[in-house]
Formats: C-alpha cells, structure tokens, sequence
C-alpha cells in the first residue's frame, strides 16, 4: 500500500468521527435523549466525556501541585491505569496544557503549561 | 519517505496537472437566502465558472460536518457551505449552527491535513448575485492554484 493510500483512512475516520454519538453531542446535533426512551443512552454519552474531562483536569491538578511529574508518579497519586493515563496525557499534550521537560528515570517528566 | 513528505509530493504532482484541471466545487445553499442568491446571479445573467454544483437545503444549519468530508471522499476538489447573514436566519439560529459546527470540521480538516481553502463557508442574502457570482469565481480560482483533492477515494485508487 503507497503512502499516500493511508491517507483515505484519515478522511474515513473523520467522517466516522462526526458519525459518532459523542462528537455529534458536543457539536449539538444528536438527537439522542430527545426521547425519554433514550435517556440512559444519553447519559452514558454525557458521562463518558465529562470522566474523560474530569480525569484530564485532575491531571493538571497533580502537575501544577506536584511539579513536574513523571507518568508513574501520575499513576501512583491519580490511580489511574498505565494505558488510560497515556491516553489522557496525550490528549493533553495535543491541546497544549502538558509539555515534557525533562527524562527522570527512564521516563519523561511531564509539566503542565 | 514519510507521511507528510509524500502526501506534499502528491500534492505537488497533483498541482502540475492543473492546466487541464476543471475544478469539481459543491456549494450547499440554504432555501431562504443563498439560495435565491444564486438565483438572482442567474436571473441577472452574470458569469460564473460552470464548476459550481449547487446542493440546497432547508437551512445552513442542516448541513453537518460529514456532509462536507463525504463530499471531498467521493469526489469534489472544493465545498462551499452558504447561509444566511448572521441575525438573517430563517429559522433565527442555523446559521449559527452552522458556523460552530463549520469550525469543528475546520479542525478535522487541519488534522487530516486537507488545504484550508477547500473549504469555505459564506453569508449570502437573496439580493447579492453579485457577491455569489464572485464567490464562485474566487473559489474556482483558489482550487485550480491548490489542484485536484488528493484525498478523494478515485485519486487514491489511481496510486
């Protein structure tokens, strides 16, 4: 497969993407939950994203208390599992609140902006 | 070679070709305003390039996101989505809708690594003709500078 046959792959996933329940909720175009038989469907939507919200900001919290902090400090005073606490740190690296600024035992030390 | 590196070659390549290049452009006009001003550009007999295929809906506000990428997916170099002037609204708030949901598919875009000017969206009452006629004009231009989309499904498959 060329390089550039990975590419449809990107405009497949946004169209998946703006498909999705979730980004369609955040845009204000679902109509989940406009029925009452949908209400818990909306709900688990709605509480989906503000955990994910919730636990990115809790992040944050730790970063600027704490200082910098490397991802197994993260994960020793958040609780948080290895695979959900990458996820979250990369969303928050991608939208500028976390940077590294510093290795510390073979990790990278992470500091919110 | 990565990523970035040939899509930039494919998008070079694609630009090369442009002499022969007819621009596929589909504009989504709402019922009340863009729409009657595309008529009138019509009525009144201005020139605009042929490029334009003309989709209209209700309400600018109905056009969603996917709408847009499907567009660019199976076939056209350029989307234009129109409505009403801000506080024109038929239906008061669609075509506020419609901008926020633009800017979400504005992110997508960069994220994708489509051209920001393949897409485009305008506020265009019932009495400028004129302003529509510009607008495709403009649009055809800027896409015959960017090239054919090499991200519609037929490019890909011609790799």
């Amino acid at each position: 497969m060329s390089e550039l046959a990975k590419y449809p792959r990107k405009l497949d996933a946004a169209i998946e993407a703006f498909r999705s329940e979730r980004l369609r909720w955040v845009m204000g175009l679902s109509v989940v939950g406009a029925k009452a038989s949908e209400t818990e469907r909306y709900n688990q939507i709605a509480e989906d994203v503000m955990i994910d919200e919730m636990r990115r900001q809790m992040l944050l919290v730790e970063l600027r208390n704490k200082g910098p902090l490397t991802m197994k400090e993260l994960s020793e005073s958040t609780g948080l599992g290895r695979k959900q606490l990458l996820d979250h740190m990369l969303a928050l690296r991608k939208r500028g609140a976390v940077t590294e600024v510093g290795e510390k035992e073979n990790e990278y030390v992470y500091k919110a902006i | 070679m990565s990523e970035v590196e040939s899509v930039t070659n494919a998008k070079d390549a694609a630009r090369s070709d442009n002499a022969s290049f007819d621009p596929r452009i589909l504009v989504f006009t709402c019922n009340w305003c863009s729409y009657a001003g595309a008529d009138l550009a019509g009525t009144s007999r201005l020139q605009y390039p042929p490029n334009a295929r003309i989709i209209r809906t209700m309400c600018s506000g109905r056009i969603e996101p996917v709408f847009v990428l499907e567009a660019l997916r199976d076939g056209a170099d350029g989307v234009i989505v129109t409505g009403c002037h801000p506080g024109d609204c038929h239906y008061v708030k669609g075509n506020f809708r419609a901008e926020k949901r633009f800017n979400f598919l504005k992110m997508a875009l960069k994220q994708i690594g489509v051209e920001e000017d393949r897409v485009r969206l305008a506020w265009i009452s019932a009495g400028e003709g004129e302003k529509f006629s510009l607008l495709i004009r403009d649009m055809t231009d800027k896409i015959r500078e960017l090239g054919p989309n090499p991200f519609k499904s037929s490019n890909i498959k011609a790799t």
